[in-house]
């Protein structure tokens, strides 16, 4: 009900009122009353004229009795007829017989002439009470409707004003708040009268300025309080480069000492202060993480990962310290499970790599058992020992940060806490939970589920060995960093290292020692710039914080100076372990990067990946330009039974990939044919299968350029090559190995 | 009386010797005799010189008595009252009609079986009055000595009720004269059917008082006879009414006085 209509409602009852009262009542009274007056006058009326002729009338005197009748008929329009009847039956009056039926709506009187107590006549009237009655009501009525057409004339006129003085206005009111409700606080009101509206809208304008003012001191508040967690998030990328800086000095030194001459003990302590060193450098990562989702600067990649690789790899890496401990590790894959998955699988990897640690840690010996199942569109993981356990009240307790199962387990086990916080937060993030359920002395099981997708692509290649960027996978490859130093040939590369800080400039000179032909230095971007105009080297290293000219600047520049002409490898090291480096070192044109402090064995995988493979091999026989032998053999030693199933998935990938790369060449795809260009050569370099990486090296780098078209020459070698590296791998390789195993066969 | 007299010399204001009274037989309602008689007075008075004050009469028994005791220096009257007003004081008659004359009708309703006077014997008559010269007097005489009838007389006080009664057959017949039959309505005439007619006799006469002097009673002859010349006298005459009006003498009224009317008059209680 609107309130126009609420307000002319006392109005319209008023109205209905008065017609009810008028015609329900009044009328009919008024009628009645009416009639019984006009009945009593026309009879003392007519008891009046019948005295008046009675004289007369006696007298014979018929024609002054005439004359009194006929003035009375004439002064009287409601008379409508007069009788004078003598007791003898004869009419009187008038002259000419009449009709004697009475006329409808007439009523009739008679009165009796008396002389001496003796009736002598009788005298009749018909008179005509109805139609005056009549007139009076529709004079009534007339007044009737003059009232009603007065109030409906107030009624529109307090309509009028209404709408001008009270809806209108508060039309507007209520459009305006509505509009402000949506948060156009800068909407005009309507202007405010001198009344009750004009003080609403007073007031709501008030209101709306308390609103803003509140809102704006909300922003500001909200505004600071980003700009502390900025500042703050700042802060901790700035120590993280200041403190990861100088332990890439002492690591790197560490490790360089590590290889001189040094008797036992002194092996001893560089080697414990080299674990105390990687310690702090995980409790720096930890917390540095947990301050990043904290943040909420945390970002979540989606890059498609195989399953079963990522499993390997973590048993792999926890393989050591667990036969160190006698302690036995399983792991088991639901029969749904695919095995191609996207998502982040550096956070999957850390928040995995985090509680086998910590199973590991807390188990004496006995298993330690990784699962994996489907559950609908989520994935659950559990990672089950047979350790310590946690007591009860510690349970609620343990995903908080700096909360471990008691304070005497920081003194027994070390650690800081923050790994299953950080745990927590990651597959919160990731849209999952985790949990975990625990008897003291029989062990733990941690479970989480993440919600994972299928990888898109139906038919994916071998799982790429190259790891990924992080702390854990590194330290995976750091498992054996020694093995591989001494083996390889090393090409007399000319490599340009570009790092501000001497101390990391002497490491990594150090750590190229006998992997790179000449090592420059430049101290930043520009100098960087400087020299490549004058020297061609086959790799630059590159720092990406420097003074002057900073690492993505000067690789953006390094490559528009080359345009198509060439493309010289430039990996990034970086200590901004921040979510988004890795894409923007890429996104500046670099092809890789190293996360500091640099590890050696890192520096050298990367290094030997990507100094240019047309480089004339240290190995001997025909093959040796196609195929790298020595890594050949090294993979086979590091991977045991795995190799031939990893050599039997490349074969398969490579050969599917040269196809697809047709598919892309006909459907004119160029990014379709660099990705599976930039993937073959990934694999191919892996395995040392040189000649299909640098065809695809080429490929890819032609594509990026100039598209699909044109290349058919390129993909026809391409195949060529593949079809070639199969031929020799499975007569060289593959039948040298026990068994051709299926993915499952893998498992230690 | 004396009192309206002077006011009405007052009111006049045309003094020239004496003030006469001037009074009027009451046939009519006293507004309707003012109404004639006044313009006629007020003309004749200025012409003639002398002042005449119109003298009201309450009914005509009372004009009877004021005439037989002389109060009127002039006065209006029947034929019979003339006679009578001679014998009383002198009377003598002045001016009259000389066209016309007065005489009785007798009316029975048009569809009654009376046919002739001698069916009225033993039935009601309606009179206006029992002195009313034609309709009473004349009338009753005749039907008295000439059919020697015996009738029921019944005095309904208007020429008209007369009419109105035998219209309506409360009587017989009724008395009336020509003159007041031709002033009912057409209706009423139409019901009503004439059986007889009196003796005519001359018409009302306009009488002055032997006390008036002889000059005056010429200037007044005069004067009234100067209306009759003009065409605004002659109507104001025609309302009394008097179509040609002329001199009168005793003379003409023999007959009135041979008719011996005594005997049926009715004195008032």
């Amino acid at each position: 009900m609107s309130i126009r209509f609420k307000l002319l409602l006392p109005l319209v009852l008023v109205v209905v009122a008065f017609s009810s009262i008028l015609h329900l009542y009044w009328l009919p009274r008024f009628d009645a009353e009416e009639r019984a007056q006009q009945v009593a006058s026309e009879q003392s009326v007519l008891t009046l004229l019948a005295a008046s002729l009675a004289e007369p009338l006696l007298a014979g005197d018929l024609s002054t009795v005439h004359e009194v009748l006929d003035r009375a008929l004439w002064e009287r329009p409601g008379w409508k007829g007069l009788r004078l009847v003598d007791m003898m039956g004869r009419t009187l009056y008038p002259l000419e017989a009449r009709d004697d039926a009475t006329p409808e709506g007439l009523t009739l009187f008679s009165h009796t002439l008396t002389a001496s107590d003796r009736p002598v006549a009788m005298l009749e009237l018909a008179a005509d009470i109805d139609s005056r009655i009549r007139e009076e009501i529709r004079a009534i009525r007339h007044l009737e409707w003059l009232l009603i057409g007065l109030l409906a004339v107030v009624m529109m006129i307090s309509a009028w004003i209404q709408d001008a003085w009270v809806r209108l206005p508060l039309a507007r009111l209520a459009n305006a708040a509505q509009r402000i409700a949506a948060g156009q606080f800068k909407v005009s009101l309507p202007q405010a009268s001198p009344d009750e509206t004009g003080q609403l809208v007073a007031a709501f304008a008030q209101m709306r300025d308390a609103v803003v003012e509140r809102e704006r001191s909300l922003h500001a508040a909200r505004d600071r309080a980003e700009a502390l967690a900025q500042a703050k998030s700042e802060f901790l990328a700035n120590m993280s480069h200041e403190i990861r800086s100088p332990m890439n000095g002492v690591l790197g030194m560490l490790e360089l000492l590590g290889k001189s001459e040094l008797g036992a003990a002194q092996r001893q302590y560089v080697d414990s202060a080299y674990r105390s060193g990687e310690h702090l450098m995980t409790i720096l990562n930890d917390v540095l993480d947990l301050s990043k989702v904290e943040a909420g600067r945390m970002r979540l990649e989606a890059v498609d990962f195989h399953l079963l690789q990522l499993l390997q790899d973590l048993i792999d890496l926890f393989t050591g310290p667990a036969r160190q401990k006698d302690i036995h590790l399983t792991w088991e894959l639901g029969g749904d499970v695919a095995h191609w998955l996207r998502g982040d699988k550096t956070r999957l990897w850390q928040v995995l790599s985090n509680l086998m640690g910590n199973a590991i840690k807390f188990t004496r010996q006995g298993e330690v058992r990784v699962a994996v199942h489907r559950e609908n569109a989520r994935y659950r993981f559990e990672v089950q020992d047979t350790g310590v356990g946690i007591e009860a009240p510690a349970l609620g307790r343990i995903f908080d940060p700096f909360e471990q199962a008691d304070s005497s387990t920081t003194r027994r086990y070390g650690g800081t806490g923050l790994g299953l916080a950080l745990c927590r937060q990651l597959i919160e993030l990731m849209g999952g939970e985790i949990d975990v359920q625990s008897t003291p002395g029989q062990g733990s099981r941690f479970w989480f589920t993440v919600p994972l997708e299928e990888a898109q692509a139906a038919e994916q290649g071998p799982p790429s060995s190259h790891p990924g960027p992080d702390a854990p996978s590194q330290s995976q490859e750091g498992e054996s960093p020694e093995q591989r130093t001494e083996a390889e040939a090393i090409p007399p590369a000319r490599v340009l290292v570009v790092e501000d800080n001497p101390v990391n400039q002497a490491v990594v000179r150090g750590m190229l020692e006998g992997i790179a032909g000449q090592v420059d230095l430049a101290e930043n971007g520009a100098c960087a710039l400087e020299r490549m105009a004058s020297t061609r080297y086959d790799l630059v290293l590159m720092d990406v914080q420097m003074p002057v000219l900073d690492g993505y600047e000067a690789t953006a520049r390094i490559r528009k100076q080359e345009g198509d002409a060439r493309h010289t490898p430039i990996i990034a090291l970086t200590a901004n372990v921040m979510a988004g480096d890795a894409d923007r070192c890429l996104a500046a044109g670099m092809d890789d990067y190293i996360a500091k402090p640099v590890q050696l064995a890192v520096l050298r995988n990367k290094v030997l990946r990507w100094l240019p493979v047309t480089r004339p091999a240290a190995g001997d026989g025909a093959m040796g330009q196609d195929l790298d032998e020595e890594q050949l053999r090294h993979l086979r030693d590091n991977l045991g039974s795995a190799f031939d199933g990893v050599l039997h998935t490349y074969v398969e990938d490579g050969l599917r990939r040269v196809s697809t790369m047709e598919q892309a060449l006909a459907a004119d795809d160029g990014p379709w044919l660099v990705r599976e260009a930039h993937t073959l050569r990934g694999c191919s370099q892996s395995l040392g299968i040189r000649r299909v990486a640098e065809l695809c090296q080429a490929l890819e780098h032609s594509a990026r350029a100039r598209g699909a078209l044109g290349q058919d020459e390129q993909v026809s070698a391409l195949r060529e090559a593949v079809n070639d590296a199969v031929a020799t791998l499975q007569r060289e390789w593959l039948q040298s190995a026990n068994a051709c195993g299926d993915p499952a066969a893998i498992r230690d | 009386l004396w009192l309206g007299v002077s006011a009405a010399v007052t009111a006049r204001g045309v003094v020239e010797g004496e003030a006469y009274d001037f009074g009027v037989v009451p046939q009519y309602a006293a507004s309707q005799v003012h109404t004639i008689w006044e313009p006629i007075l007020e003309a004749v008075s200025q012409r003639a010189r002398v002042e005449l004050d119109l003298a009201g009469s309450p009914d005509i028994s009372g004009f009877e008595r004021q005439l037989e005791a002389g109060c009127f220096d002039f006065a209006y009257m029947n034929p019979y009252h003339l006679i009578r007003a001679h014998q009383a004081q002198g009377y003598q008659p002045l001016l009259r009609d000389r066209d016309h004359s007065l005489f009785g009708i007798l009316v029975v309703r048009a569809d009654s079986d009376i046919e002739e006077p001698e069916d009225l014997d033993g039935r009601r008559l309606a009179m206006p009055a029992p002195n009313a010269l034609g309709a009473s007097l004349l009338l009753r005489a005749e039907l008295a000595r000439q059919f020697g009838l015996v009738i029921e007389p019944w005095y309904v006080r208007r020429h008209s009720s007369v009419y109105v009664n035998v219209s309506l057959g409360l009587a017989a017949a009724g008395g009336g004269v020509q003159r007041t039959l031709d002033q009912q309505p057409q209706a009423l005439r139409e019901q009503l059917r004439v059986i007889h007619r009196t003796e005519a006799v001359p018409p009302h006469p306009v009488a002055v008082h032997p006390r008036v002097p002889e000059a005056v009673q010429a200037r007044v002859l005069a004067a009234f006879l100067a209306l009759g010349e003009s065409e605004e006298g002659r109507a104001l005459l025609a309302e009394i009414p008097i179509r040609r009006i002329g001199p009168a003498a005793l003379a003409d009224y023999a007959r009135v006085q041979e008719l011996g009317l005594d005997a049926f008059v009715m004195e008032p209680p």
